[in-house]
Order: C-alpha cells, then structure tokens, then sequence
C-alpha cells in the first residue's frame, strides 16, 4: 500500500468514526434536551413570575451594556432594558471609545446629565472619561471609558455596578419584557448554589421590533438569516439545554448572561486575551468553584429571553464564525488542564473532550472528510455504495437534528406563528445540509490559521440596527458567542 | 484487506441512514399534525370568551352555563389564576367553586401521580384554588415528595396560610427541605402571623436559618420583635448579624441604635453595610458624625450605604459634607444624585 493510500483509509477511518461517535451523541442530546423542555414547559405555570416579581427577596441586578459603535441600535436596545419588568436593577451602558455617534444617540434619547460613580476598583479597565446619568430613566448610567475591547468594557461595568448581580446584555439585543425575571428565577429558588444563569437567543432580523419590543416574530426574507435561524434552535434548545441538564454548561451567550457579581470580581473579571470571553469567564467560573469543592450550579433556562441581530451578508458571518472559533479554540488552550482531568467531573471528563473534538476539530474533519472519501474512492480503496451511504448518513443526521429542533420549539415556545414561515425553516432545515453546514464548517477551520498567527480583535461587521431603522455603519462589533454542533 | 474493513460498516451506516430518514420523516408529519390540530389559537378565543363567565363567578356569586369539559378546564385554569390574585369573598367563593365542581379533588388526585411534573403543577393550582381542605396533603407533599414538588407546596401553603400550614412552612425552613428563596416567599404570603412562629429559628443551630428567620422577621414584624433580633448583632455569623441590621433598619427599631452604632466597627463588610444602611433608614440624625465617617474612610460597600444613609436623614447636610474635600467620592456621589433627582427634567 502506498504512503497516500495509508494517509487517505487513517483519514477516513477517522472520519468514519467522528460520525459514528457523533450520530448517537448528537440523538442522545437531542432526546435529553427535549425531556428537559417540555419539563420546564409543565413547569412554567408554577414558576410563578409574578411572586418573584412581588417578592422582597428577589436580588438586584446591574445590566451591563457594553458599546462600541453601537448607534444604529443602541437607542432601541437601552429602550427595551429599561422598560424590562423587573423589581430592582440598573442599566449601565458602557460606551467603549465609541468613534461614532454612540454617546450623541444615548444623551440626546435619555437626556445624560454628568454624574458620579464611584468604582470599585477590584477590576482593572481604561480609564473612565466620564459618567451619565439619564433624567428620562432613574436607573440609567451611562460609562465614558478609552477602547479597551468588550471585556475591558465588561469589567468597568462590573467595577461600577451596585447590585449583587449583573447581568451582561450586548447593545444590540433586544430584551424580552420578562427576561431579567426568567433568569433569575433559579437564583431566587435557589440563592446560595445557583451562580450564573443564561437564557435562549433568538434571531431578531425579520421580527418587528416597536419601542424596545419584539411586537411579532417573524422570519427575516434574508435566506442566510433564516439559516441562522435554524442553527439558533439547534444550538440553544438541544446544545445549551442538553449541557445544562448534565450539569456541564461551557457557554453562557456573551447576548445575555447573569452572573453573581463577587465571583467574577474573585475569578479576575473578563479576560481581555481572548475573543471568546464569554466562554472563558464559564470556564474560569467552572475552574474556580471546583478546585475550591464548592457545590454550585450553572444554569440555563430554556425560554427565549433576548433577540439578536444576526449578520445578513456572506462576509459578516465569515468573520464572525471565525471570530467564535478563534475564541472557542483560546478557551479551551487555556485551559487545556482541565480537559480529561477526573477532578472537574463530567465537565472535565465528558463536557471539554467533546468541545475538543466535535466543536474544536469537527469543522476540519467535516471539510475533508468528503474530499477524502472521494480521493479514497477514486483511488480504488471505497466501493460507491460505501461513498454514497456515508454522504447520505451525515446529510440525514444533519437534516434530522435541525427537524427535531424545529418540532421542539413547535410543541415549547411556538415562537414563529405563521404556518408560512414554519413551512419555510422546515425547507431551510433540509436545505442547510447542502452546502451551508459545509461553508460554515469551512469558514471555521480558516480560524485555525489566525489561532497559528496569534491574531488578536475582533474584526468587522456591518450594521443595521434593529427596531427603527436606522443607518448601515461599519464597525467593530461586540457580539455574542455561540458555538456550531451542540 | 484495509478495504474489506471499511466495507465492514456498509449495512449498519445504510440502516442508520434509513432509520434517521424514517424518525425525520415522522418528526416532519408531526409538526404538520400538530400545525393543522394546534389549539393554540382556539385557546386563546375560548379564554376571551369565559373570562365574562369567570368574572361572574368571581365577583357575582353566579354559577355560569353547562360547558363542554374542555371549556369547563379552561374556566377552571381562568379561575385559578383570578383566584390567586384575589382576597377575602371573592377568593372564599371560587374556592367553593372548586370544591362543589370536582376541580379540587381531581387536582388532589393528581398529587399521587407518578410524573413528578404533574404531581408539582397540581400542588401548585392547589394553592391557588384557595381552598383550606387541600393543607394536609399539601404539607404531606412538602414533608415526603421530590424538591421540585416541595418548593410548589411550600409556595400553596404559603397562600393558603392556614395555621397547619404555617407551621409546616417554619418546619421545612428548619429542616431546609426547600431553598429558603422558595419557603421565605411562602413566609412573605403568610403576612404577619408568620413571625410568631419563626421568632424561636433565630436560635436555630444553622446560620443560614438564623439569617432567613431574621430577614422574614424584618419584613413581616414590628418594632415589638427589635429585642429579639438585637440580640443576633452579636451573632457568631456574619450574615446573620447583618441580616438581623437590616432588619432592625426596616422595622425602623430607634431602640436599636446603639446596638447598630456599634456594628459599624464590625470586621465583616457585610455587617457594616448592613448596620449603615439601617441607620438612614430608622433616620436618627445623631448617627450623622458616624456615618460620615464611615462614608469617608471605609471600604467600598460600607461607605456606599454609609453615604446614601446620610443622604436619606439630611439630605441638606449630606451635601454641604460633600463639599468638604477629605468627604470621599460616595458622599459625592451621593449628592450629586440627589442634585440630579431634583432638577428639572
């Protein structure tokens, strides 16, 4: 056998069984995460958010809002936090050396006077310019600081906060009117163990968006947005749901995520170092609470809670595809020791392996798994029918897991009204295993090569702004990450 | 031979394939099914339709027609919801209602199912039915089933507030059976006759007992309780003395003062800023000096609620004091919010 018939049948062994191990695992989740939602679907009527809302008890939070050239939709994203039902919180927007008219928008909207605020100082950021208080809403702070990147943003408004809890929004999200009190929830029931708690993104483009309100959802005419759609369902309701009920959630969307605010400032605040700093903090916080023994939960709450906008060009979810890889791949580099170690549980032993190798590798075997088993084929070391039945497994595995999404939101949340546009994403869903899995499996493995170059930032994305429309700017964007298979 | 090895696996990746084929093709006639037989919208029109029936039975003592039983659970559910909002004859004749309509029974029924989920989702309309017969199962349901379905009785027996269920609230607070958020919300419901019993938990062995016990009885008690909890100032647990300084603050317990003088110098942050902030609330001018110094010199928590408890008794000397330049940035802060407040907006 020759060297190139050697490396063609080791790479497609491989192949073979990356899709042999991720066929079970991908149903098992699937099977998992959907017990878990229709249970908090039996359970919503007894979560009783109207006590929570009522109740003395319920803990105050500090929403974060970092910003950086944020004016197509700043105005629309601070309207809807503000207007949020919840009984103690404050808004902090932190204008990140914004280059645009970011500040102008918020001071002449929320009519900003000069303020103090006194900082903690447990956090280092750059330094702060100048401090804002709105007179149009009581809460709202407004944080002047030099560029210093999303996480340094984070921190500031970390160090700024006065609740016990903060909750990090990014500036073009729109928040659901109950989202503060679904998150919380877990931390009212259950104060002392629960410490972090994240909730469902949805797409916001095609939704019709009045005052800081989704008033209807619908399906963006944009194909590539509907595709995000569908990656959405799939990563939220069975990845997210799936790692939450294992006790092993590695992501809380950087969109919306509810932290206890004395354990960031213990773990260090946000790390500056990676793109992926969402993932990061989860996995510091993990680190933290575990070598100290300390019995903690990280949770997700299944419910939609925050809408995004998602980019509607090939080149914008490019970069940010490569961007979230790049961040998942510094994550889990920096903290390598904890992957296959027994002492961090399931999360160490279960939770990080597979991120290693369906998350972190997958994109590469995925892109050239076809090539080599067509190469192998060709070669006259495959038969045809094996080809064809390997290509027809991982087309319907693909095909079948976007539909058991799809189906969990019918019989959860039922967010899409419109028989028009379920019967769209149904189409989508089929559609995506032909060609825009492969792209966005492509478009990852290239961030292996910025990870091999050290690149650094964020890179750009253009704009729309969501809500009233507003205009298209350029711009580094601070987004939230997620993550492709689960 | 390599070949022979990888054709091995031919027919299990064929019948792999045809079973994902078959479950995406049913899991698509499922949501076709389901979209073409959804209630959803009917739900919703039957809802707007007997609310009118709803509000009679609520508030005019009225009976409402025959209905289908798919319209009658709906009333019911329409029901349970006014219900929990509601107080005194109103509450008292819907739980009627669902007593003489078999609404309670079969909810009772359900407390024995074997899905946990429905055995919580009935001990939790339960409380809502308002109906004082379903307190014993309720409180054998917090003493025996699963977390899920203890933290739904603990929060029906807190609205029922009957004394058999009050008692085994302050028992499971005890025990911890059920987070204290979830058993301290049912206290709240309770209203003021829970303090009584809980009273005795500020000698409880555990100091996250001690700490609720102390947090409840700030929220629910009166002046009469500011003995009971000054004695817990000097608690062996820091969160138990600053839970019992703030409660002391909002019982607004002048006979306190003293006690929470001296926990401004307590070494823990959180007792600080706990006896600071009960200060501005009881408002006793003299505590002035003290504060300001603590919103001068002390760590960030402390001197915050330091600052805005000066703010709170004078607001007019908390700002001449933010003038004076060794003040420190809270009091600062402080007045200049107190300045903006005020202006015009």
């Amino acid at each position: 056998m020759s060297t190139v018939e050697l490396l063609l049948s080791v790479v497609g062994v491989v192949t073979f069984v990356y899709f042999a191990c991720l066929t079970p695992l991908s149903l098992f989740f699937t099977v998992v995460a959907w017990r878990a939602v229709i249970r908090s679907m039996h359970a919503q009527p007894h979560a009783a958010m109207d006590d929570a809302f009522a109740s003395p008890l319920t803990p105050g939070i500090s929403v974060l809002v970092p910003a950086y050239n944020e004016e197509a939709g700043i105005v629309e994203g601070v309207r809807s936090l503000v207007a949020v039902r919840y009984p103690r919180f404050e808004v902090i927007v932190v204008n990140d050396g914004s280059t645009d008219a970011t500040l102008a928008r918020l001071r002449e909207e929320f009519d900003l006077v000069p303020a103090h605020r006194t900082l903690r100082g447990k956090l280092a950021s750059k330094p702060v310019r100048g401090v804002y208080r709105s007179r149009r809403s009581r809460d709202l702070y407004v944080i002047d600081k030099q560029n210093g990147g999303k996480s340094d943003a984070l921190n500031a408004g970390v160090d700024a906060a006065h609740y016990p809890y903060v909750c990090a929004v990014d500036a073009d999200s729109v928040i659901e009117g109950d989202a503060l009190l679904r998150v919380a929830k877990p931390i009212l029931d259950d104060p002392h163990r629960v410490v972090a708690t994240g909730g469902t993104v949805r797409i916001a483009n095609g939704c019709r968006i009045d005052h800081g309100r989704v008033v209807t959802q619908g399906l963006s005419k944009n194909r590539l947005v509907v595709l995000q759609v569908i990656e959405y369902f799939r990563i939220f309701l069975v990845g997210r749901v799936g790692w939450s009920v294992l006790k092993s959630l590695l992501i809380i969307s950087g969109a919306f995520g509810l932290f206890r605010r004395s354990l960031i400032e213990e773990v260090g605040g946000y790390s500056t170092e990676t793109v992926g700093e969402d993932m990061e903090l989860i996995l510091r916080l993990h680190r933290h609470l575990h070598e100290r023994d300390q019995e903690y939960r990280i949770e997700f709450v299944a419910e939609p809670v925050c809408w995004t906008e998602a980019p509607e060009d090939l080149r914008s979810l490019a970069r940010q595809r490569r961007r979230w890889q790049r961040g998942l791949g510094e994550s889990l580099w920096r903290h390598r020791r904890l992957i296959g170690n027994r002492r961090y549980g399931s999360l160490g032993f279960v939770a990080l392996p597979f991120f290693v190798v369906f998350e972190f590798l997958g994109p590469a075997i995925e892109v050239a798994g076809p090539f080599v088993m067509i190469a192998w084929y060709l070669a006259g070391g495959l038969s045809l029918e094996y080809m064809i039945a390997f290509f027809v497994l991982s087309l319907l595995l693909g095909v079948l897991l976007s539909v058991a999404a799809l189906v969990l939101d019918e019989f959860s949340f039922r967010r899409y009204k419109r028989g028009r546009d379920v019967g769209r994403l149904v189409a989508y869903a089929v559609f995506e295993t032909f060609g825009y899995r492969q792209l966005v499996a492509f478009w990852r493995t290239l961030a292996y090569l910025d990870l091999a170059r050290g690149k650094k930032g964020w890179g750009r994305q253009r704009r729309h702004g969501i809500g009233d429309t507003g205009p298209a700017t350029d711009g580094e964007r601070h987004s939230a990450a997620i993550q492709g298979v689960l | 031979m390599l070949a022979t090895v990888v054709e091995l696996p031919l027919r299990m990746l064929q019948v792999t394939s045809f079973l994902l084929a078959v479950a995406s093709l049913f899991l698509l006639a499922v949501l076709v099914i389901r979209r073409l037989t959804s209630s959803g919208r009917d739900h919703e029109s039957a809802e707007k339709r007997l609310t009118p029936t709803a509000m009679a039975i609520a508030f005019e003592d009225g009976e409402g027609p025959a209905l289908s039983a798919r319209d009658a659970a709906i009333l019911a559910t329409l029901l349970s919801r006014f219900a929990a909002r509601l107080q005194g004859g109103s509450r008292e004749r819907l739980g009627e209602y669902f007593e003489s309509h078999g609404h309670l029974h079969a909810e009772v029924e359900k407390l024995s199912d074997r899905r946990a989920w429905r055995r919580a989702t009935a001990a939790y309309l339960l409380g809502d039915m308002g109906s004082s017969k379903a307190a014993p199962v309720l409180v054998a349901a917090l003493q025996r089933d699963v977390p899920e379905v203890r933290s739904a009785a603990a929060r029906s027996l807190g609205q029922l507030g009957t004394p058999e269920a009050l008692e085994a609230l302050v028992a499971a607070l005890a025990a911890r059976r059920v987070p204290t958020g979830v058993i301290g919300q049912a206290l709240i419901a309770v209203g003021p006759g829970a303090v009584k019993p809980v009273l005795p938990l500020l000698g409880d062995p555990e100091p996250e007992v001690r700490a609720t016990a102390a947090e409840l009885i700030g929220l629910l008690g009166d002046a009469g309780d500011a003995e009971r909890l000054g004695a817990r100032l000097e608690d062996s647990s820091g969160s138990v003395r600053r839970q019992a300084a703030i409660a002391l603050g909002r019982l607004g317990a002048g006979s306190a003062v003293e006690g929470l003088k001296d926990a401004l110098a307590d070494p823990a942050p959180g007792v600080r800023e706990g006896a600071a902030e009960a200060l501005g609330s009881i408002g006793d001018p003299l505590a002035f000096p003290l504060l300001l110094d603590v919103a001068s010199r002390d760590s960030f928590a402390p001197a915050r609620a330091a600052a805005r408890s000066l703010a709170q008794i004078d607001p007019a000397r908390a700002e001449a004091a933010a003038r004076d330049p060794g003040a420190g940035p809270h009091v600062v802060e402080v007045a200049d919010a107190a300045a903006v407040d005020l202006a015009p907006a």
